[in-house]
Order: C-alpha cells, then sequence, then structure tokens
C-alpha cells in the first residue's frame, strides 16, 4: 500500500477510553463542588470576625477555581471524544479505500486474462486500473489531510484551556508548566496531606492566591461566587442585547470571561515580543509622571499598530480563542475580527482616555475624544478587514468594551502598587458605563453609525 | 489567629466536609495524569498529544493545588473552631 492508503494512525477505542476517563473526572470533581460548597457555608455560618471574612474571600476564589477546573476537563473530554470519533471514522474509510484499491488491481488482472504472477501487458486496462488506483489514494490522502487538521484545531482549542488555567503555556513543555502552576500558587513541595501540619500563617500565605483570585464583593455571605455578578460584569454597563448575551453565558463561560477580563498574564502572555516591549514601555513610565505616561502611551500605540499586521492564527494564542473555549456566543466572530492584539492598542487609547495630554480642558478632551474614535475606529478596521462582511453593532460594542476592560485592568494589575493605576482602571470602567450604554442605546444600524452616534 | 466568634461544633463540620473533598482531590493528579498520558499516546498526532500533555501537566497541577488550599482551609476552620472551644463557646459576631 501507498502512504494515502496506510490508515491514520493513533488508537480511537484508547482515545475514546481516554476522554472518558477525564469525562469521569470532572463529574467527580462536580459531586466535590458540592461538598466544597457546604464545607465553606457551614464553617461560614459561624464563623465571624476579621479571619472568617478572609475565610470567606478564600472560599470564592477556591470554589471558582474548582469549577474552573472542572470546565476545563469536561471541555478536553468533549474535545478528544470527538477527535476519536473523527479518527475512528476516518480509519475505516481509508480501510475502505485501500480495499476498493487492492479489488481495482486484482481485478485488472483478472480481466487481463492473465494469471497474477504474468506481467500484464493489456496497456488500457493497465491505465485504468492504476487511474483509479490513483483517484483513491487521492481520497485517502484527502482524509488523512482532513484529520491532521481536525488534530490541529483540537489541539488549538485544548491549548486555549490550558491557557485559562496558565497563561502563556502554549509555549511551555509540560514539566515547567506544572512547575510554574505550583510557584505561582505558592504549593511547591506541599501536599493535601501536608496542609494540615501547616502553622497557620503558611496556610494563609498558601491561600493568598485564591483569596485575591475573587473581588470580595463577588463573594456572597456564603463564600459563594456571586457568579450573575461575575458574569454581568462585562454586560452591566450594557443595556439591551449585550446584556441578554451576557446573561445567556453559562457559569463556565462567565469564568472564561472573568479570567479574560482580570487576568492581566493572559494580556501580557499573548504574544511575548510585543507585550515584552510594551511592558519595557510601561516600566520606563514612572508611577503619577503623567507626562512619561503620555509618552508611553504613543510608544504603545505604535506597538499596537505593528501588532496588528501580525498573523493571529500564529501569533494570538489564548486571548480571544480562550473566549471561545467559554463558549461565549460571538467568539467566532471575535476569532474573525481577531487581532485582538489590538489591544495594545486600545490599551494606549484608554491611556490617553485616563490622561489626556495638554494644557486645558478643551485641549484634553479633544485629545481624549480622538483616543475614543481611535479605539473605535480600530474596532472598525478590524471589523471591515477580517473575514466577515457584516459586523453587529453588539460585536463592536463587546470588542471595544472589552479591550478597554482588559486594557484598564492590564494597568491595574501591571501597577498594583501605583495609586495612579487603580485611578486608570477606574476610569476605564467609567468611561465604559458611561459612554456604552449610550452607543447602543440609540439604536445604532452599523458600525460607522454607532461612532458617529459616539460623537455627535 | 486572631478575633473569630461564632459556634465551634458548625465550623468543626464545616472543617470536616473540607477535609474530606481535600482527601478526595489528592488522588486527582494521578488519575488525570493516566489518563492524559493514555490520551496523547492514542490521538496519533503529535500536535495533539503536546497539547494534552501540556493540558495535563497544567490542569492537574491545579487541582494538586486545589486540594492543598481546601487542606489548608479545613486546618484553619478546625483551628478557628478550638479556638473559639477553648475561648468557652459563641462568641460576639
Amino acid at each position: 500500500l501507498t502512504r494515502g492508503l496506510d490508515p491514520p494512525a493513533g488508537d480511537p477505542d484508547a482515545l475514546a477510553g481516554a476522554a472518558r476517563q477525564l469525562r469521569s473526572l470532572a463529574e467527580d470533581l462536580g459531586r466535590q463542588e458540592g461538598t466544597l460548597r457546604t464545607g465553606f457555608s457551614t464553617a461560614l455560618a459561624e464563623w465571624h470576625g476579621a479571619r472568617g471574612e478572609d475565610f470567606r474571600r478564600v472560599s470564592g476564589g477556591v470554589q471558582v477555581i474548582a469549577t474552573s477546573a472542572g470546565a476545563a476537563l469536561s471541555e478536553a473530554a468533549d474535545s478528544l471524544s470527538r477527535f476519536a470519533d473523527a479518527l475512528r471514522d476516518a480509519r475505516t474509510t481509508v480501510a475502505s479505500l485501500a480495499s476498493q484499491a487492492g479489488e481495482v488491481q486484482a481485478g485488472s488482472w483478472r480481466r487481463s486474462g492473465y494469471p497474477a504472477w504474468v506481467q500484464p501487458t493489456t496497456p488500457d486496462l493497465l491505465r485504468q486500473a492504476n487511474l483509479n488506483h490513483a483517484r483513491m489514494e487521492c481520497q485517502a490522502q484527502a482524509v488523512h489531510d482532513d484529520l491532521r487538521q481536525f488534530a490541529v484545531s483540537t489541539a488549538r482549542r485544548i491549548a486555549d484551556i490550558t491557557d485559562l488555567g496558565l497563561p502563556g503555556s502554549s509555549t511551555m513543555s509540560p514539566q515547567d508548566i506544572a512547575r510554574r502552576v505550583q510557584d505561582t500558587l505558592g504549593t511547591t513541595g506541599l501536599s493535601a496531606g501536608g496542609a494540615q501540619s501547616l502553622t497557620a500563617d503558611q496556610a494563609w500565605q498558601v491561600l493568598g492566591p485564591a483569596a485575591d483570585a475573587v473581588p470580595a464583593e463577588d463573594v456572597d455571605s456564603h463564600g459563594e461566587p456571586l457568579w450573575d455578578e461575575i458574569i454581568a460584569a462585562l454586560g452591566t454597563p450594557v443595556n439591551g442585547p449585550v446584556t441578554a448575551w451576557t446573561a445567556g453565558t453559562t457559569p463556565q463561560s462567565g469564568w472564561a470571561l472573568y479570567e479574560l477580563a482580570h487576568n492581566a498574564a493572559v494580556v501580557q502572555t499573548t504574544n511575548a515580543s510585543v507585550l515584552r516591549a510594551a511592558d519595557a514601555v510601561l516600566a520606563d513610565a514612572p508611577a503619577g509622571d503623567t507626562e512619561a505616561l503620555i509618552r508611553a502611551a504613543s510608544r504603545l500605540e505604535q506597538i499596537g499598530y505593528a501588532a496588528d499586521a501580525f498573523d493571529p492564527a500564529q501569533e494570538t494564542p489564548g486571548l480571544v480563542r480562550a473566549a471561545g473555549a467559554g463558549g461565549l456566543p460571538e467568539s467566532a466572530l471575535l476569532t474573525d475580527l481577531g487581532r485582538f492584539f489590538a489591544v495594545a492598542g486600545i490599551a494606549s487609547d484608554a491611556l490617553t482616555v485616563i490622561s489626556p495630554d495638554g494644557d486645558g480642558a478643551v485641549e484634553q478632551n479633544v485629545n481624549r475624544s480622538m483616543a475614543v474614535l481611535n479605539a473605535g475606529a480600530t474596532v472598525t478596521l478590524l471589523a471591515t478587514a477580517g473575514s466577515v462582511s457584516w459586523v453587529p453593532v453588539v460585536g463592536q460594542v463587546v470588542v471595544l468594551a472589552t479591550g478597554l476592560w482588559l486594557a484598564g485592568d492590564w494597568v491595574y494589575n501591571s501597577y498594583k502598587h501605583g495609586g495612579w493605576a487603580k485611578t486608570a482602571a477606574d476610569a476605564t470602567g467609567n468611561f465604559i458605563t458611561s459612554t456604552i450604554p449610550a452607543a447602543v442605546g440609540s439604536a445604532a444600524s452599523s458600525a460607522a453609525d454607532w461612532i458617529g452616534d459616539l460623537f455627535s | 489567629m486572631g478575633i473569630v466568634g461564632g459556634i465551634p461544633e458548625e465550623i468543626e463540620a464545616g472543617a470536616q466536609s473540607l477535609r474530606t473533598v481535600a482527601d478526595g482531590l489528592a488522588s486527582f493528579p494521578a488519575k488525570h495524569n493516566a489518563a492524559g498520558r493514555a490520551a496523547a499516546s492514542a490521538c496519533g498526532h503529535d500536535v495533539l498529544a503536546l497539547a494534552v500533555d501540556r493540558f495535563s501537566a497544567c490542569w492537574s497541577a491545579r487541582v494538586d493545588a486545589l486540594a492543598i488550599e481546601v487542606g489548608a482551609c479545613s486546618m484553619l476552620a478546625a483551628n478557628a473552631a478550638a479556638d473559639l472551644a477553648t475561648a468557652g463557646g459563641p462568641g460576639p459576631r
């Protein structure tokens, strides 16, 4: 047999079995989540005082991570199960083609009247047989190619889910990933059993990342994450369709979105080279120095423009596709628009919105408006340059809101200890809450109208 | 430990539940890694196998850390209950 007629590599039954194991683990984790919820709720119902409040925050973070892990396992299991089905189908199809190709060869020899061990000399029969054989080989090769593409897209999807657990993991070795997770969470060298022998101070230290994972206001008195509010966090400022769009998401997708909006590391690792450069620019801007900040914003903008030219398929792991992993309804659209590297550009605009250059109030407002316009225009350009010809206004709003949200959080998380960073993040949020509802409320029917309405 | 108030028995009950979860989660990473290895070796494509390996490494470490965190929570809740019991029962709310 030739290569195209070789069966595709892999064992679909073993793969389906492994996917079932992952699914079973996800279900098991779901059951553990129930006990976890009860345990926290029971303890918190009668635990009061400062440490009880700390414990409530930890509870929210731990439960968010547990939900996230269950969603990740479930999603990966589904993806692998679908690939196992595709692998099985491909192997069956190629085996059938190989069998047919063998029949064609044998049939032509029989029809030639010669015994199989004699070299046949009937040219037309042989030519036809060869053509048929080649056609089947081509068909088999196409099956191989389709399967390989599906393997790549499945790998990408799984990489996105991995990215939610550890941003930037797509370029790391599995060993480094495990080490990084442990280092980041401060659990290196510890085990679940060993946690019982920690001192109280050590335990609180281990729980620091969990306590910081969810803002205190997003955790209820029972220590349960307020999923509705977390999900609505992006949509709240926006009336109408975007609210409905947001409310339709699941807790898992809400978490994905939440991660997306709040984990600055996702943005920072979306493209190592560009964002390293961006970081370097921001690092040059001393906290509180508005002039330096404006210069940094300008340089960031240039980086953003350069980043726009990147091939998103190659250069934008995670960020937009992470939204897809969360099942956001417009994720395909966002992926197509994709150049979320414009986030870098929008980030610079956001910075200008927050701290416009110029001496007088009028000049500052003009600069502020231009920055907003540029952010909007970037989105519009992305829309028109993308593979989709029409972008609903809701998509525009989501892209812009998300971009600004990310930008604000990026700034905030990059400079947690700088007072201006908090102000910047707040200002970004205020911009979203004050401007976007009006834009959507105007019932603009196109992106251009929307942009126009924004400044009319 | 800081100021604690409440009913120690209830807090202790919560601590026990958390301890159960921590014990249950402790075996997850090994099972997860085994399933991941099986999937990676059966999928037949290097690019997918590597993605699965990364996924397993990341999320099994995450769940491992989760087990440790829940274990720490259990311990802290138990300590709080013990402190409160020593202090003589329900404290200020």
